[in-house]
C-alpha cells in the first residue's frame, strides 16, 4: 500500500558512481584477510577431512582380512572341507576389531577434552568414523557373501542371519567396551570378546545345530534385533557422554 | 550464485567471490547511500567502507537473512556515525566536505532533499527503504530491527507527514 | 572483552568442587593459584565448556557460553595438563589434525602450523612421533595447538607442572608474550610461575575464591608482618606451632626461619618484604585445605 503520489513526487535519479571508486573498493577488498585471519572450512568439510587422518595401516588390515575371507571362500568352494564356518567366525570379529582402535583413540580423556573445545562437533567426527567403518565392513561382507553364493557354497537365509548376528554382536560388544573401559585396555578386551564369540559360534554350530534348527531363524532374528538396539544405545551413550560428570566420566571396570 | 554460497566461498578463501559479491551489490549500496547523503564522493566512500567492514567481520555473518539487507544495515550505521560528526569529516574522505550537497545536485534533488530534511533520521530511513528501495515490510522490519506492525504504523505516520509537506492533495 | 562468571557451582556425586564462584576477567594474564584438589581444574573445564555447571553461568561479552556454543569454541584455546594424542602421530600431523577439527583450511593450516611450531621451538622435531617427546616438548606442542585458531581466551591447566626450571622460565616468557589483547588464564600450584607474569592472581580454596588481586595488592596485606631471623634448634617446635612458617633451614647449628606474625616476637628478627609465597602460605595454612 504505497502511496503512489508520494512515490512519484520523491522520485529522482541517483547519479552513476565513478568507476575508479568501484575499482578501488575491489582492490582494497581483495587485499584483506577476512575473518580473524583464518581460512575456514565448513563443518561438513572439516568432518570429512577426518577420514584423511585414519592411518593407512587400518585400511591395509581391512583389505588383508577381506582377502583372507575370500580366499577362504574360494578354497572352500573347491575343497569343501567344511571349515567355512570356522573361517567366518574368526574373520568377522576381526573385521570389526580393525576399526575399533581408531574410534576409541578419540575418546581417551585428554584428547577428548581437547577436541571438545574445538569449533566443530566431536560427535560428528565420531559418527563419521563409525559410519565409515560400518560401510566398509558392510561392503566387504556383502561382497564375500555374494561370491560365496555364486561359488555355490550354500548360503541360505539362516547363514545370512548368522553372519549378521555375529557381526552385530561383535560390534555392539566393542562399542560397549569402548564406553566402559580405559582406553589402553580396549583392544585387549575387545579381542577377548571377539575370541569368545568365535568359540561360542563354533560350539553352537557344531553341537546345537540340529537341535534347534526350526527355531533358529527366529532366534537369530531376536539376537540381531537385540544387538542392534544395544549398539544404538551404546552409540548414543558414546556421543552423549561427551558432556558428562567430568571428562573422566566414563565408568571404569 | 546466491549470497550464502558467495559467503561460504569467501570464508574458505576464494577471492574471486569477493569480486562477484561487490559487483553484485555495489550499485545498490551506493544508491542507498546517495539517497541519504546527496553527495557522490561521500556515498562512494561509505559504500567502500560498508564492504570492507562486512568482509572484516564476515565470520560473524550467520545467515541473517538477505545479504543485501545486511549490507544496508552496515551502511545505515556508517551513515549514522558520519552524520553525527560535527563537520562531517570522515576518515576515508579525501577532501573535506562541510556541506553535504554537491554543486552537481539537480534542482529536483535539492527539492527532494528539502522535503526529506523535514523528517528525522528514522522517518527518513523508512521512506528511503520503502519508496526508493521498494522493500517489503518484512525486509524493512529486519533492517530497522522493529516489528512489522511498528513499521506499518510508523510508515503511515511518515506518509501523512510527508503528504502534508508535499501539499494537501498528496495525503 | 569480558569473561564473567556468576555464581558458578559444580556438584559431583560426593563433592562440591566449585561453590558459588563469581569473577569478571578482562584482557591480561590471570594466575589461578591453589593446592591440588581445590577445584581449579573443574573451574577450568567449565570455562572451556567441557563440563556443564550445576548452577550459575559463564558469559563471554554478555552472552552465555553455552548459547554461543561453536562461536565460543572458536575464540577459545585450551591447553590441558596432559593432552592426549594419537600415539603414532608426528607433531606436524597432530597439528594438522587439530587444525582440521578447528575448521581451518589445510593449505592455511600448513602455513600456520609451521609458524606456530617455530614459535614454540619444535620445528626440528616436527616429524618425530609425539610419543618420543619429552614432557616439556609435549607442553609446547599443547600450546601450539591451542593457538591455531587465534583464540581470544587462552586457558592453560598447570602448564608448568613437571618441567625443569629452564623450561618453566621459557614458558613464563611465552605466556607473557601471548597475553596482549587476550584473556589468559592459567592454573598452577607453583607460586613463582604466577608471581612474575600474572597481572592478577586468583587464590582458590575449597572451590571458592579466597583472595584476588595483583601481586602488589596482595603482598601489601602482609607488609610489616613477615619476619626473618635465627632461632635455636630447641625453640623450633615452639615457633612452628605458634606461627605460619614460610621457610626454615639449618644454618650453622641454628635455624633460619621466615614466618608471619602480626607483631615482632623478639628483637632478633628483622622485617622483610612480603612475597606472594608468604601470602599463599598465610591463606592455606591458617585454614583447612579440603
Amino acid at each position: 500500500m504505497k502511496n503512489h503520489r508520494i512515490k512519484k513526487k520523491l522520485e529522482f535519479d541517483v547519479p552513476p558512481y565513478d568507476v575508479e571508486a568501484f575499482e578501488k573498493t575491489l582492490l582494497l577488498a581483495k587485499k584483506m584477510e577476512f575473518g580473524a585471519e583464518t581460512y575456514r572450512m565448513t563443518e561438513i568439510q572439516s568432518v570429512l577431512t577426518q577420514v584423511k587422518f585414519i592411518p593407512l595401516k587400518v585400511w591395509i588390515i581391512k583389505i588383508i582380512i577381506a582377502a583372507f575371507l575370500n580366499i577362504g571362500i574360494l578354497s572352500e568352494s573347491r575343497n569343501g572341507t567344511g571349515s567355512f564356518w570356522t573361517i567366518m567366525s574368526i574373520i568377522i570379529p576381526l573385521l570389526c576389531l580393525a576399526g575399533t582402535n581408531e574410534i576409541c583413540s578419540i575418546l581417551q580423556p585428554n584428547l577428548k577434552g581437547l577436541l571438545m573445545t574445538a569449533r566443530y562437533s566431536i560427535r560428528k567426527v565420531l559418527l563419521i568414523r563409525l559410519m565409515l567403518f560400518g560401510i566398509i565392513d558392510f561392503l566387504i561382507l556383502a561382497f564375500s557373501i555374494t561370491s560365496a553364493f555364486l561359488l555355490k557354497l550354500y548360503f541360505g537365509g539362516t547363514d545370512l542371519l548368522y553372519v549378521i548376528a555375529l557381526y552385530n554382536l561383535m560390534c555392539g560388544g566393542c562399542i560397549y567396551i569402548i564406553n566402559h573401559t580405559k582406553e589402553k585396555d580396549v583392544i585387549f578386551i575387545c579381542s577377548a570378546w571377539g575370541g569368545a564369540l568365535t568359540i561360542m559360534n563354533l560350539v553352537i554350530k557344531s553341537i546345537f545345530d540340529e537341535v534347534i534348527i526350526d527355531k533358529l531363524n527366529v532366534l537369530l532374528l531376536i539376537i540381531i534385533l537385540l544387538s542392534i538396539w544395544k549398539e544404538a544405545s551404546e552409540i548414543r551413550n558414546m556421543l552423549g557422554g561427551l558432556q558428562e560428570d567430568g571428562i573422566s566420566g566414563q565408568q571404569f571396570i | 550464485m546466491d549470497g550464502r554460497k558467495m559467503i561460504k566461498n569467501i570464508i574458505t578463501g576464494e577471492k574471486e567471490s569477493v569480486d562477484t559479491l561487490i559487483q553484485m551489490y555495489y550499485g545498490d549500496v551506493y544508491a542507498y547511500c546517495y539517497r541519504h547523503l546527496f553527495n557522490k564522493n561521500v556515498a562512494q566512500d561509505i559504500t567502500q567502507e560498508t564492504f570492507l567492514r562486512f568482509l572484516k567481520n564476515i565470520d560473524s555473518y550467520k545467515h541473517i537473512g538477505k545479504l543485501k539487507n545486511y549490507l544496508y544495515i552496515i551502511a545505515k550505521n556508517i551513515i549514522k556515525d558520519y552524520l553525527k560528526k560535527p563537520d562531517g569529516i570522515y576518515p576515508i574522505n579525501v577532501g573535506l566536505e562541510t556541506e553535504i550537497y554537491d554543486i552537481e545536485n539537480t534542482m529536483l534533488e535539492i527539492e527532494i532533499k528539502h522535503v526529506l530534511d523535514f523528517l528525522d533520521t528514522d522517518e527518513r530511513e523508512l521512506i528511503i527503504l520503502r519508496y526508493y528501495e521498494d522493500m517489503t515490510f518484512a525486509d524493512i522490519s529486519k533492517i530497522l530491527d522493529m516489528p512489522v506492525s511498528t513499521v506499518r504504523y510508523s510508515l503511515k505516520k511518515v506518509e501523512k507527514k510527508i503528504g502534508n509537506k508535499l501539499g494537501g492533495e498528496y495525503r | 572483552m569480558e569473561l564473567v562468571v556468576s555464581n558458578l557451582s559444580k556438584q559431583f556425586k560426593n563433592k562440591l568442587a566449585v561453590s558459588n564462584l563469581t569473577m569478571a576477567l578482562q584482557e591480561g594474564v590471570y594466575g589461578l593459584l591453589g593446592a591440588n584438589g581445590v577445584g581449579k581444574t573443574t573451574l577450568i573445564q567449565m570455562l572451556c565448556g567441557i563440563l556443564s555447571p550445576t548452577a550459575g553461568e559463564i558469559k563471554f561479552n554478555g552472552k552465555n557460553i553455552i548459547d554461543l556454543g561453536e562461536d565460543y569454541r572458536d575464540i577459545l584455546g585450551y591447553v590441558p595438563q596432559d593432552f592426549g594424542y594419537f600415539p603414532e602421530f608426528t607433531a606436524q600431523k597432530f597439528m594438522l589434525y587439530i587444525a582440521a577439527v578447528k575448521g581451518l583450511q589445510p593449505r592455511y593450516a600448513r602455513k600456520l602450523t609451521h609458524k606456530l611450531l617455530g614459535e614454540v621451538n619444535l620445528l626440528e622435531n616436527k616429524d618425530k612421533k609425539i610419543k618420543t617427546y619429552s614432557g616439556g616438548m609435549k607442553r609446547r606442542l599443547g600450546i601450539a595447538q591451542a593457538l591455531l585458531n587465534n583464540p581470544k581466551v587462552l586457558i592453560l591447566d598447570e602448564p608448568t607442572a613437571g618441567l625443569d626450571p629452564k623450561e618453566r622460565a621459557y614458558f613464563r616468557g611465552m605466556i607473557s608474550d601471548l597475553s596482549k589483547d587476550k584473556i589468559v588464564i592459567f592454573s598452577t600450584h607453583i607460586v613463582s610461575d604466577v608471581e612474575y607474569i600474572a597481572d592478577e592472581i586468583i587464590f582458590m580454596n575449597s572451590g571458592m575464591i579466597e583472595l584476588r588481586g595483583s601481586v602488589g595488592e596482595l603482598t601489601k596485606t602482609l607488609r610489616g608482618r613477615v619476619w626473618e631471623g635465627y632461632i635455636l634448634e630447641k625453640d623450633a617446635a615452639e615457633y612452628g606451632g605458634k606461627y605460619n612458617l614460610v621457610n626454615s633451614h639449618y644454618a650453622n647449628e641454628k635455624i633460619y626461619i621466615r614466618f608471619i606474625s602480626d607483631n615482632i616476637p623478639s628483637p632478633v628478627f628483622k622485617s622483610v618484604e612480603p612475597t606472594l609465597e608468604d601470602v599463599y602460605i598465610n591463606i592455606f595454612s591458617s585454614r583447612e585445605i579440603s
